[in-house]
């Protein structure tokens, strides 16, 4: 984006050219090169937030439940603000832009400036947004948790939840036999001969932000 | 008739300074790296392209001599993993996406269609950096110890499961698409809007509407494949589940996702060395190309079916059986463009004039090994069949026919058509024609046996295999030591050429196009004077059968 | 055999005979249009090299007749085959209704199989020769891909969901089994036998091995042991579905939609009780994520099958 508005101002050429860059034959086609080209970045945009939409229908349909409880997980005075502000900053900036090819260097200032002053607003509003999850420990990964009043919200609708470590029997463990010469090669094997899960899966390591355990199965029933 | 006229039909009678061209505005390194001139960025591009070649050859040799025998005796499995992983983002994000495009493309566009440069010089310089940040991400990955996903990144293996630096990898990838869309975006708007005075849309060069296709997959796939990969650094890194079902993820979302992209990304691969052949076939054939609309329109056709069937990578998957017919339909449609192009290519050739220098026998061998590669992809738009052959050697045989036979022939095909314009030499032409001819011969020794292999049932991606599949994997290795002998060729020859070499007139092969009225090599500004076009694409002069 | 000098690998099932038949055809399609190109674009190679003497008058730019021929042919060719190959993978893709089921398991990087009748295998499938068979797979870990070649069948098996895939297998004999799916380091020794047994053979293979509860027995111990009984016995407080005879009949659901009890709905009612909630229940079930191993949910489903 910014790349082409550095184009139009491309001063390689300007002595011979006037107004528009070497490549150019004249401001018309200059015009009408950066409009479609803007427009085609447009095109890579949608295509680009294409798969995000795709990801975000896909999860809606197979998780209709999370994404209920999930709303309500957020506050809607605070969203509804920073959509204003953001739709607002969008207008003071294309004010700006009109200020400046009028040339009335005032308004153009203040136009900016506003964009500005909201830009800190929007960052201020998603601080104060993204701190209340942190400290609801609504943050993606192994600390992820459901807040008790989203908890509440959730058995007010769906019945109450039973969370199944604190009350089940864990899984027994199994009678094994360890026979290194075995059939399978070394590793447990049970006694009517089948090799029995002991190996923890085999997650990745690197790349984490966290380390990982050998099992995953806490976080992600508490996630589910 | 005489071959004066026919050598040389537009030699531009004078120039104000016949020693400067861009290759001797400024010497600097600062002259180059900085660069704004589309040919310059052009020829960046050639120098980059041509390492990450090499690259990715060299895991390529590895895999084939690991591959003579069916224990794993040369690499463990951790590194031959890594191997075929290296070769596969190396060879597909580094050297086939940009290769003729951006090398190419970069530096014919503009000269083919009489612009002064591409529409956005600085993005364009932008797209080259942005592809040497993202390839510096994959080879400190390749370095410091590998990738072992294939190029696919599967998931949940690659966003859970394996123990390499998936996520960085994955961010050179997502990079690297940045620098593919921008140079796509570049052409349509230079193509859209730059054409010179005349140049009609149907006066274009086939290269040209090959490129503009190409673009319109960069501009539409790539981000998908971009923000896919963001996805799986994401699932690995935050343990958002998006992809792993532990998590409440879906795999198969993955793979639809990817091949929506990297379906279409075949035919940013095969479409621009489709239009480099289309060249070659007229000027080496000197007859104007035979239904020319038919091969510009086939090459739109190519990439908008292109989108509508990446469901024939998932049909083994698990999808619905009823997706699974509907993908196939439409694979099968894909055949149609294609077989238009091959038959208006073969047309071409009938009462014309042909003259077999080096690139017109890549153009033939393209014929071939495009025609090979393009009918096997029938097998694997037919489920019943598809679902013997995925992930065995026969779809490695398959692709290899179209990557390898296709666009890396037409690239070298290239390469020897337009080498005088860009530096100003003539290469060996003895030496060129039997590096083309032992290309050819290597190429069908490796991967024709894959077939074989493939329908009795190797799968692909195998470190240590059956006994039985071992004869047909030796020729393949014999095969790939030609290859590699041959592919080394061009790289003495080309460098030797641009001391040694003849100084090239303007236009040796006698070609028309606008690219050829300019000097070789061509002046910073491409053109003193704007051109103005008034004939037809390919206007060959008749050929009078008493005289020829 | 007419064909056997053809590079044709064994076959194994029904279906590796008409996938070869259809292969062969196409085969020869793909050989008759190289040759036709080559020999073609060779004669035109060598009539019209320049300097070669030769009819060059009256040339061709284009013809919209011959266009038209060369794109209708092929596109007529392409929805002929497209319709017999989508003919033989309909045949391949629906089991029989009596096939008999055994279940795979994929990891890194084994496969683990249960018989019905409770034998377990690894890496190894016996199955007896001219009965249908239909197998129920799962991974648990990351995608693996059962690949028999010589029945010419393949399927992609997924962590979190449930494959099938079905043969018949027409001659006894031991047949490779690959993992096709690129599974992690050692993905190349994934690998097995598939051993086709004459029936008489199967059922003494069956006998032979060290007895162990049928798939069954073993669902009806988890049915009491993880406490299922408890609630979806006839005698239970609380309410909760009577399971007799619910698998394969259709659910109504909380949400108005009705839905069909498979394998993969009583998986997701088991693992994720409250994603699809039956009509007039409450979603007070716990979810048993964690608690059964994918083939303990095997046996599990094996039992609520036989639940009349």
């Amino acid at each position: 984006m910014s790349s082409q508005a550095l184009d139009l101002h491309d001063a390689h050429g300007h002595d011979a050219h006037g107004s528009h860059a070497h490549q150019f034959d004249d401001p018309i086609q200059q015009r009408d090169s950066a409009t479609l080209g803007m427009w085609a970045f447009l095109a890579t945009e949608v295509l680009f937030f294409g798969a995000l939409f795709v990801m975000y229908a896909v999860f809606r349909y197979r998780y209709p439940v999370m994404w209920d409880l999930g709303s309500h997980m957020l506050d809607w005075k605070l969203g509804c603000l920073n959509t204003f502000i953001l739709l607002f900053s969008s207008l003071t900036m294309a004010l700006a832009v009109q200020s400046a090819q009028l040339g009335k260097t005032k308004r153009l200032n203040i136009c900016l400036i506003l964009t500005l002053v909201m830009a800190f607003g929007f960052l201020v509003v998603k601080t104060f947004e993204y701190h209340h999850k942190y400290e609801e420990s609504v943050i993606p990964g192994r600390y992820f948790q459901v807040p008790p009043h989203a908890i509440e919200k959730y058995e007010e609708r769906y019945g109450t939840i039973k969370a199944p470590t604190a009350e089940m029997e864990p899984v027994p463990q199994a009678e094994t036999v360890y026979d290194p010469m075995g059939p399978y090669g070394p590793g447990p094997v049970m006694k009517d001969g089948h090799v029995e899960e002991t190996v923890a899966r085999r997650r990745c390591s690197r790349d984490s932000l966290t380390t990982t355990e050998s099992s995953s199965s806490s976080s992600r029933s508490i996630s589910r | 008739m005489s071959s004066e006229a026919l050598t040389h039909p537009a030699e531009p009678a004078k120039h104000a300074s016949a020693g400067d061209n861009y290759l001797t505005n400024g010497f600097s390194l600062k002259s180059w790296l900085l660069t704004l001139d589309h040919k310059r960025i052009g020829i960046l591009y050639l120098i980059s392209v041509s390492v990450f070649f090499v690259i990715g050859g060299l895991a390529a040799s590895l895999i084939r001599l690991e591959l003579i025998t069916p224990a794993g005796d040369v690499l463990s499995h951790e590194t031959y993993n890594k191997m075929f992983t290296v070769h596969g983002v190396v060879m597909v994000f580094f050297f086939l996406v940009p290769s003729i495009p951006a090398v190419l493309g970069n530096f014919l566009i503009p000269l083919m269609i009489g612009a002064r440069d591409l529409a956005f010089p600085r993005l364009n310089l932008l797209s080259w950096y942005i592809y040497i940040v993202g390839g510096l991400f994959t080879l400190t990955v390749a370095l410091t110890g590998g990738i072992d996903t294939g190029w696919t990144f599967y998931t949940p293996y690659s966003s859970m499961f394996s123990n390499t630096y998936v996520a960085m990898a994955a961010v050179g990838v997502f990079i690297t698409g940045f620098s593919s869309i921008l140079t796509g975006l570049n052409f349509i708007v230079t193509i859209h809007k730059m054409r010179a005075p005349g140049l009609t849309w149907f006066r274009l060069p086939l290269f040209v509407w090959a490129h503009y296709a190409t673009s319109l997959i960069m501009i539409l796939g790539t981000p998908v494949l971009a923000s896919t990969v963001a996805l799986v650094a994401v699932e690995r890194v935050f343990h958002i589940g998006v992809f792993d079902p532990a998590l409440g993820g879906d795999p198969i979302l993955f793979q639809h996702l990817f091949w929506f992209y990297s379906h279409p990304a075949v035919y940013i691969m095969i479409l621009p060395a489709m239009g480099v052949i289309s060249e070659l076939i007229s000027t080496f054939s000197r007859r104007p190309i035979f239904g020319y609309h038919f091969i510009a329109f086939s090459s739109i056709a190519i990439a908008a079916i292109g989108f509508l069937v990446w469901g024939h990578h998932l049909f083994v998957s698990g999808q619905s059986p009823y997706a699974g017919l509907v993908f196939s339909f439409i694979t099968f449609l894909v055949a149609v463009p294609s077989a238009i192009k091959t038959f208006n290519w073969t047309a071409t050739l009938y009462k014309s004039s042909i003259s077999w220098d080096t690139p017109m026998i890549y153009a033939m061998g393209f014929m071939g090994l495009f025609l090979i590669g393009g009918l096997t992809g029938l097998y694997l738009a037919a489920i019943a069949i598809d679902i013997h052959v995925t992930d065995t050697y026969f779809v490695v045989a398959h692709f290899h026919y179209i990557m390898v036979g296709g666009a890396v022939m037409g690239y070298l095909g290239g390469m020897h058509y337009w080498w005088p314009k860009i530096t100003g030499r003539m290469y060996p032409e003895g030496w060129a024609k039997i590096s083309a001819v032992l290309i050819f011969a290597g190429f069908n020794l490796t991967f024709f046996p894959q077939f074989i292999v493939g329908y009795w049932g190797m799968p692909r991606r195998y470190h240590t295999y059956a006994a039985e599949f071992q004869v047909l994997n030796v020729m393949s290795t014999a095969g790939a030591s030609v290859l590699g002998f041959a592919y080394a060729f061009p790289v003495f020859y080309f460098l030797w050429s641009l001391k040694y070499g003849k100084k090239a007139p303007s236009n040796p092969w006698g070609a028309t196009g606008l690219e050829w009225q300019t000097p070789s090599p061509p002046p910073t500004t491409n053109f003193d004077e704007v051109p103005v076009v008034t004939e037809e694409p390919y206007h060959y002069p008749m050929l009078e059968p008493e005289r020829v | 055999m007419l064909l056997s000098f053809l590079p044709i690998p064994d076959q194994a099932s029904t279906q590796a005979v008409s996938v070869d038949t259809l292969f062969l055809v196409f085969t020869a399609l793909v050989v008759f249009f190289t040759v036709l190109v080559c020999v073609v674009l060779i004669i035109f190679s060598i009539k019209y090299t320049r300097g070669t003497k030769a009819d060059r008058s009256n040339p061709l730019d284009g013809s919209l007749k011959l266009e038209i021929m060369w794109s209708v042919i092929p596109l007529f060719l392409a929805i002929g085959a497209f319709g017999w190959a989508s003919h033989v993978y309909f045949e391949m893709v629906h089991p029989p209704a009596d096939a008999m089921e055994i279940h795979v398991v994929g990891r890194q990087w084994m496969w683990k199989i249960q018989h019905p009748t409770g034998q377990r295998e690894i890496n190894e499938l016996h199955v007896p020769v001219g009965r249908p068979v239909k197998l129920t797979m799962t991974s648990q870990d990351v995608i693996h891909s059962f690949f028999i070649p010589a029945f010419r069948v393949k399927q992609d098996v997924v962590p979190g969901t449930y494959s099938q895939l079905w043969f018949e297998a027409t001659k006894p004999g031991t047949y490779h089994l690959f993992c096709a799916e690129y599974c992690g380091t050692e993905h190349s020794r994934m690998i097995g036998s598939v051993v086709v047994m004459e029936p008489q053979a199967y059922e003494e293979w069956l006998q032979s091995g060290t007895t162990s509860e049928s798939m069954v027995a073993a669902g009806e111990r988890l049915f009491r042991d993880k406490g299922c009984s408890g609630c979806h016995a006839g005698t239970s407080s609380v309410r909760a579905p009577i399971l007799n005879g619910v698998y394969g009949g259709p659910v109504p659901l909380d949400d108005g939609s009705v839905v069909t009890a498979d394998d993969m709905y009583m998986r997701d009612s088991i693992l994720l009780p409250k994603k699809q909630v039956a009509a007039g229940f409450k979603p007070i079930m716990p979810t048993y994520q964690g608690q059964l191993s994918e083939e303990e949910l095997f046996q599990l489903i094996a039992y609520i099958k036989t639940l009349k």
